[in-house]
């Protein structure tokens, strides 16, 4: 779970979380970001690389609980299908 | 009218310095949360491009910025001496392609121009200047 500002230093820890469950071989990674209070472009590119990486080996990560705030983020840059539905 | 004036340097921490100051501001003038939000991360997206791609060397850059809140109004205006680097040059990238196959990149200028009512750059003295320019509206019920 992120919460508060998903800026530039919060998507960095993202991708480093994301890159050790991969390791681990994880099959399903959820990000909720129920109480992230925004999301930049750079939380959007990392989200979208992994996301794009696991469906391409048949595996899964999306969005859950995203807030109305990173709702209408993900809305308007057109990549509303990376939250689970 | 109210006038915030902040110097940052050219580093990460600087921006979410200038996040908490802007959230303090909204606040204090009860700018709908929905406003702030947008304001928000057009300054963000902003900031970090400038980081990004803005100067050729490692040294301390300061880039000074105003944010002036009137009643209807709020307008950020960004100063900084890196090199040229225009926002409103840069093509919208392509929402309708499919999602495996789309680019990534320009979505923060994408953003800027969505969440912001209007944007003009001008070019003075060496320095790039962001004039950003967000309506204050009563929040809809």
């Amino acid at each position: 779970m992120l919460s508060g500002r998903v800026d530039g230093t919060v998507a960095n820890q993202l991708e480093v979380d994301v890159l050790a469950a991969v390791k681990q071989n994880a099959k399903t990674i959820y990000v909720n970001l129920a109480e992230a209070t925004f999301l930049c472009s750079a939380g959007i590119r990392v989200l979208l690389q992994y996301h794009r990486q696991m469906k391409s080996k048949g595996l899964v990560l999306l969005v859950t609980r995203p807030s109305a705030e990173v709702t209408s983020t993900l809305e308007m840059t057109g990549f509303p299908e990376i939250v689970e539905k | 009218m109210t006038t915030l004036e902040v110097i940052l340097l050219n580093r990460r921490s600087e921006i979410a310095r200038l996040q908490d100051q802007l959230e303090g501001l909204g606040s204090h003038h009860g700018l709908p949360p929905r406003t702030l939000h947008e304001v928000q991360l057009a300054v963000e997206e902003h900031l970090a491009n400038i980081l990004k791609h803005g100067f050729d060397d490692q040294g301390e850059h300061p880039i000074r910025v105003r944010v002036l809140v009137h009643a209807t109004e709020l307008r950020i205006e960004v100063e900084d001496d890196g090199r040229p680097f225009d926002p409103l040059k840069h093509p919208s990238p392509d929402l309708s392609q499919p999602l495996d196959t789309r680019p990534v990149g320009g979505l923060g200028i994408h953003m800027m121009r969505n969440f912001m009512d209007q944007i003009e750059y001008r070019r003075a003295d060496g320095k790039n200047i962001l004039v950003m320019t967000k309506q204050i509206k009563a929040p809809t019920p």
